[in-house]
């Protein structure tokens, strides 16, 4: 009896050291982060070889880390923040292979924070790289996503602002009181709008000025396509078509000069078969700071006026963009997705919503509440 | 018999409940809600609810099998019933039916681990840790498993509260919160036929349902019924909310949609900003109540059917067949197919066969069922 | 009992020697080998040129040896057993001379009886246990100046009764009859009275201690609770609780441990409150106690947990009288062993634990912050060197990015990972603890602010560990003492170790499968019944509002459900104000009108 158990005891601690023993011996995922290289943003770009891709990484230095962190250890560590590494292949696991062939340490795209894509890239190479990027079980889903035409590096140039130009942009996109508009979109939502049908991508454009970034485009896609970029004035009319207006700010000379500040709008889109018809509607309601008026106070007629009248401006702006949309054939609103989910059963009828699209009948509504006299946010 | 003294542990009524409740949910939960979306598309929510009657009423079945004699097991008394050979093809079917629930259970919690959070780890030993920590909770018999789940089925409650208001601040179509009228029938049942697969385990109350203190039979079955319905409730809402984030054609494509839902979950301003993707990591706690309660109940059948294999024996033997068997899943996808394929038609199978040929047969033998109710005299409470 | 076990083999070589004792043999026996002493002693003193110092401790251990058997076969009769004083005084003083009265605080003292009888008495005690004044005044004097009844009728036999009755002026006295137990009650303090051609000594309670006095507790601080410890005196500590609990369904019962020590273990509880079976319970598991000395309570801790091997302490000590009454008026037991200064007090739960005293003394929302602070100690002391590797090394994409940048930052050029720098510190405070608890009071304050801020400023700056290291070990090292209880301190810092190793494996779910496996454990502990995690597992709901936070006083009216107590309600009418609105304006103004 008592031998056995012996034997069972030994058994125990040497099968218990074994395990211990082994398990000790491959550090699995204990890299420290010292031994990681954070890639806090990653590039995508077609190659200069037909088919290929070419995938850019930005990565903090440790002169950039230190003298972030304020640590005296290093001392005044010099250098630049952050430098560019790229990779090149037929796949973004290729590239990233090229590219880990450039570093010591191992890339690691958990704080990838910020995802940039030519606007050159073919549809079916984007579609490729959504997906690839999908099935990255490290790489976080909530990135901020950007198009873009000029080169990475520009748009990786120093931002007078920030130490790190991933984090400038993060910080940019996510705050909700800093932009004009709230173009900001993230990894997943963009996925989420190439696999939904009735709805195209839409993403902010960047463009590098001498003052720092640019962010008031926004590029167009139909599918995964890239089809046109729009200027800052329709990408405003977008804004307030899309409900993402936040600061834009209306002058009306002829009425008391007034000056209407802060829109903000909410837009909301129905499509449904009425009379045997399709038919859409672009509801869009807005609150505005009544900021500066020619009389020192004002009257309800005069609030009323004024009212009325920027009203009828978002909603001329509302129905520019949707004509352009249609124009261009992209469906940005999601009309068709409104009535893939209130009634799929027609919606299937359809193979192509594309086909549809253009001659799709909306109605624009507007409406805007002046809410506040004069505060400035 | 040696037995009814073993057994002197009992559990409480909400001991029962929350053993009940941990002993389904772990598989379904990685896929939920896309079996429902696949089928029944944005009306998947009626599916879920007719899974939940469904369940119900199987439960109730089920309880009523225990009331025959309640103070014995299934397998205990399967062989004066049903015939030997009869009950050691039950308790075979039993034995690998709930072990094959548990791997793969464990299986499909370790890629999803390994997909997110410990890309290098090897599979084999995320698997084996989970399994381990399972038997460990289940070493300490009935009575101190339960404690350690009601315990821990606290911190759980209030992270699926604050994970659901979290997941919906992300809300961002409304509209779709509320389900569509038009219903067609057909691929509303097919949905729900394929999400059964979540509440699939509930199987072990015939092991379980002896333990209870007799006094509080009737009250352990009202309180599983109603943790039920709660559990259809959260999954209600955790459907709304994936479903108005997402939209179902995008849920379709989701891989793991509850994950993926938590894991847009992102806070500024706090130590952790990945909150969502830390909770993913709090599954643990259900995926462990899962393969311990299966643990308990496979090494109780097992020295239940083979009086030589010690409870502690038992145990080890299943810990190891479990973690062996997760070294046969290659990727996740044989899982998925595991499920759908075999766990899910077999276990329903159970549901309904077991409990009615065991009411059958008793019905036919009346006075074999009197003679086994007063063999296993009720022991003292405690 | 197995047959050939040690126990068993020993307890018949005793009924041997026990069944030879009697008999006329004896004294041949005896004799001869007095004899043969004799001759080995001569033999020994003659013998030369061996280490004289050996030979002289071997002569004068013979010697004494010598004196004990002849005074043993002095008193030797056919008819009694050694045990038995038989009344011959000579011999008495003989065998205590020869025995104890070898040691030099044991006193024999031979006078006679009464101022004409004359009746030769013996007397004995241990200096420095007894009151002297007692002896002197209440016994010598008055025995030796009495003169009525042995005049009249004097039976030897029933002699001991007059002194009892009539003679002593001490509070306490007995009588008893055996030898062995006349040698205990001596050790304790009693003084010994022998009379000639009485068979029955009386023995007087002249027990004086030499107790510490009454001083506040040190272990276990109060800001606004009472101010008093328990010292060794299980007297005195009987005396502290009986102060607070007047009731007379206090009870102490009273056992005796140890083969040699004779350690007075008191068991105390509360007739018709404190669950019987568990009053039944410590006491049989105390009864099977078998052991040479009982020094210390702690070795009785064995017995009273159910599975001793358990990291976590089950039994509660506890300097405080008032903690003791205050558990004893909830229904549990309280164990008070001579000699210590702690009571022991059973069952506890985990929550116990982490319950003071000093949380009924302030209000509800200072006791329940406390409570949350002690808490939130536990889970930052356990918890964060392994969040840190593992949110640093493993997970370390649920950081906010800005959080990793500066913690990448302070870690370039760091030569050791995290796991490293946290084995490296906390082997520091380990060692910064254990070194200050040994030193003296006045040194190890210094050392230990000193050790910390020097070692912890030039650790960083050597470059060994990171300014954040520092930050959490502090923080760690700080937190697991937050609880109130020392013991308690001890099993987080071993699992600590467990949850380092796995989160340096496994990072996050390491930890939680680390946290699963210690719940699992702790839900498997028992303590008389009692389920360790409760009121979680199982839920009580009646005992959760005394956790996490306190319930105000009006709402914990019930004594806690998990004791089972026999007597389930504590306090009552707490809504009840007899007199909301006094008058005394009123009472004023009729004052001075009338």
């Amino acid at each position: 009896m008592g031998n056995r158990r012996r034997w069972w005891r030994i058994t125990v601690v040497a099968v218990m050291t074994a395990l211990l023993t082994w398990s000790l011996t491959g550090c699995w995922d204990d890299k420290s982060l010292d031994t990681r290289t954070l890639v806090l943003a990653m590039g995508f770009y077609p190659a200069r070889q037909p088919g290929q891709i070419a995938v850019y990484f930005a990565i903090p230095t440790p002169a950039g880390l230190t003298s972030d962190s304020g640590s005296s250890s290093s001392g005044g560590a010099s250098g630049p923040p952050i430098i560019i590494l790229k990779g090149v292949g037929h796949s973004i696991g290729q590239a990233f292979s090229a590219a880990q062939a450039s570093t010591n340490r191992d890339l690691y795209l958990g704080h990838t924070i910020f995802l940039l894509f030519s606007t050159k890239l073919s549809p079916k190479a984007l579609r490729r790289l959504v997906n690839a990027l999908d099935r990255i079980g490290t790489l976080d889903k909530t990135p901020f996503v950007a198009a873009t035409s000029a080169p990475f590096a520009s748009v990786m140039g120093t931002i007078p602002q920030e130490h790190f130009p991933p984090l400038y942009y993060e910080e940019l996109f996510s705050c909700t009181t800093c932009q004009q508009l709230m173009l900001g979109v993230r990894f997943w939502e963009m996925s989420d709008r190439l696999w939904t049908p009735g709805v195209d991508l839409v993403l902010p454009l960047l463009r590098p000025t001498k003052q720092g970034p640019a962010v008031d485009e926004v590029a167009l896609y139909r599918g995964t396509r890239y089809v046109m970029t729009l200027t800052p004035k329709e990408t405003a009319a977008y804004a307030i078509a899309a409900g993402l207006s936040r600061k834009t700010s209306i002058f009306f000379p002829r009425l008391w000069d007034t000056n209407l500040d802060f829109v903000a709008d909410k837009a909301h889109v129905a499509t449904r078969i009425m009379h045997g018809r399709l038919q859409a509607t672009l509801a869009i309601h807005a609150t505005a700071t009544l900021e500066s008026i020619a009389t020192p106070t004002e009257t309800a007629a005069q609030v009323a006026a004024i009212s009325q009248k920027a009203a009828a401006l978002l909603a001329d702006q509302a129905v520019s963009f949707v004509r352009l949309s249609q124009r261009h054939d992209v469906d940005a609103l999601g009309f068709g997705r409104s009535l893939a989910w209130s009634a799929p059963a027609i919606f299937s009828r359809y193979r192509h919503w594309h086909q549809i699209y253009p001659h799709l009948n909306v109605s624009v509504r507007a409406a805007i509440t002046i809410n506040r006299l004069g505060d400035v946010r | 018999m040696a037995w009814i003294t073993e057994r002197m542990p009992r559990i409480s009524a909400g001991q029962f409940a929350t053993m009940i409740t941990a002993g389904y949910l772990g598989l379904g939960i990685f896929y939920f809600p896309r079996p429902l979306v696949v089928d029944a598309g944005r009306y998947g929510l009626y599916g879920l609810w007719l899974d939940g009657f469904a369940a119900l009423i199987l439960m109730r079945f089920v309880f009523a099998m225990g009331h025959l004699i309640p103070n014995e097991t299934l397998s205990g008394f399967s062989p004066a019933l049903l015939s030997k050979p009869v009950s050691w093809l039950l308790g075979f079917y039993t034995i690998a039916y709930h072990i094959s629930l548990a791997i793969s259970a464990v299986i499909l919690f370790s890629f999803v681990l390994g997909n997110i959070f410990l890309p290098s780890t090897p599979i084999w030993a995320i698997s084996a840790a989970l399994t381990l920590t399972s038997a460990y909770m289940a070493y300490g018999g009935v009575q101190a498993l339960a404690r350690t789940l009601q315990a821990s089925y606290i911190p759980l409650l209030v992270l699926t509260i604050l994970s659901v208001s979290m997941a919906a601040l992300s809300i961002r179509h409304p509209a779709l919160l509320i389900p569509t009228t038009d219903v067609a029938l057909v691929p509303l049942v097919e949905g729900a036929y394929h999400q059964f697969v979540i509440f699939i385990g509930f199987q072990l109350s015939v092991t379980l349902y002896p333990f209870v203190k007799n006094t509080e039979r009737q009250q352990a079955e009202r309180y599983s019924l109603l943790a039920l319905v709660g559990i259809v409730l959260a999954l209600s809402m955790e459907y709304e909310v994936i479903m108005a984030v997402f939209g179902p054609n995008a849920i379709t494509e989701l891989r793991w949609p509850l994950a993926s839902t938590y894991r847009i979950i992102s806070l500024s301003g706090f130590y952790i900003s990945k909150l969502g993707t830390l909770l993913i990591v709090l599954w643990t706690i259900v995926i462990v109540a899962f393969v311990s309660v299966r643990l308990w109940c496979l090494a109780h059948d097992l020295s239940a059917m083979a009086p030589r294999f010690k409870y502690e024996a038992a145990l080890g033997l299943m810990t190891l067949l479990t973690i062996g068997g997760c070294l046969l899943f290659p990727n996740a996808k044989v899982a998925d197919l595991l499920n759908e394929h075999y766990l899910l038609p077999l276990g329903l199978a159970y549901l309904v066969l077991v409990p009615s040929t065991v009411m059958l047969v008793a019905r036919a033998r009346p006075t074999l069922i009197a003679q086994l109710r007063t063999r296993y005299e009720p022991g003292p409470d405690i | 009992m197995w047959p050939w076990s040690r126990q068993t083999r020993l307890n018949k070589t005793s009924q041997q020697s026990d069944a030879q004792k009697p008999g006329p043999h004896i004294k041949a026996g005896a004799a001869r080998l007095t004899h043969s002493l004799n001759d080995t002693q001569s033999v020994l003193r003659s013998i030369s040129g061996v280490d004289t110092a050996l030979l002289k401790q071997l002569i004068s251990q013979t010697s004494a040896l010598n004196q004990e058997l002849n005074a043993l076969t002095q008193e030797l009769n056919p008819h009694t057993s050694l045990d038995q004083f038989t009344g011959d005084i000579e011999a008495v003083y003989q065998r205590l001379q020869s025995g104890v009265g070898q040691s030099p605080d044991i006193i024999i003292r031979r006078f006679l009886m009464g101022d004409k009888a004359k009746i030769p008495a013996v007397l004995t005690f241990v200096d420095g246990l007894t009151d002297t004044q007692m002896i002197d005044q209440d016994t010598i004097m008055l025995a030796q100046q009495y003169d009525h009844a042995f005049t009249r009728h004097h039976d030897p036999q029933t002699i001991h009764q007059v002194v009892h009755d009539l003679v002593t002026a001490s509070g306490h006295v007995t009588t008893e009859t055996s030898w062995n137990k006349l040698m205990v009650k001596l050790m304790g303090g009693n003084t010994i009275l022998f009379l000639s051609g009485s068979s029955t000594a009386l023995v007087i309670d002249t027990v004086k201690y030499r107790a510490r006095s009454l001083t506040t507790p040190t272990t276990e601080r109060s800001v606004l609770g009472p101010q008093e410890a328990f010292n060794e005196v299980v007297l005195t500590q009987m005396n502290l609780l009986r102060m607070r609990i007047k009731s007379p369904n206090l009870r102490f019962d009273s056992l005796t441990i140890g083969e040699m020590s004779h350690t007075t273990v008191i068991v105390a509880h509360i007739e018709g409150l404190t669950n019987p079976e568990l009053v039944a319970a410590v006491k049989r598991k105390l009864s099977v106690a078998k052991m040479a000395t009982l020094n210390i309570g702690q070795e009785l801790t064995p017995l009273l947990a159910s599975r001793y091997h358990s990291l976590f302490p089950q039994v509660r000590r506890t300097e405080r009288p008032d903690v003791v009454a205050r558990e004893l008026t909830m229904g549990k037991v309280a164990i008070l062993v001579d000699n210590t200064p702690f009571a022991m007090v059973v069952p506890n739960t985990l929550a116990d634990f982490y319950q003071t005293l000093e949380d009924y003394t302030m209000s509800f929302w200072g006791a329940s912050l406390e409570r949350l602070v002690r808490f939130l100690g536990l889970i930052l002391g356990l918890l964060l060197p392994p969040l840190y590797i593992a949110l640093t090394s493993v997970n370390p994409e649920l950081l906010p990015t800005k959080l990793v940048i500066t913690i990448a930052g302070s870690r370039v050029g760091l030569p050791l990972p995290p796991v490293m720098e946290v084995l490296t510190m906390w082997a520091i405070i380990e060692i910064l603890r254990e070194a200050s608890l040994r030193l003296p009071k006045e040194l190890s304050n210094t050392l230990g602010t000193v050790g910390a801020i020097v070692v912890g400023t030039a650790i960083v700056k050597a470059g060994i560990v990171s300014p954040l290291m520092i930050v959490i070990i502090t923080l760690t090292a700080l937190g697991l003492f937050t609880s109130p209880n020392y013991e308690m301190a001890t099993p987080w810092r071993v699992l600590f170790w467990f949850l380092i190793a796995l989160s340096y494996l496994f990072g996050l779910f390491g930890i939680i499968l680390g946290l699963l496996a210690i719940l699992a454990h702790l839900a498997s502990l028992e303590n008389f019944g009692v389920p360790y995690l409760s009121p979680f597992g199982p839920y009580r709901w009646r005992d959760l509002k005394d956790t996490f936070v306190r319930f105000p006083e009006s709402s914990l009216t019930k004594r806690p459900a998990y004791l089972q107590p026999l007597d389930v309600t504590q306090s009552s009418h707490w809504h009840v104000d007899p007199m909301p609105h006094p008058q005394l304006g009123q009472a004023q103004k009729e004052e001075q009108h009338g």
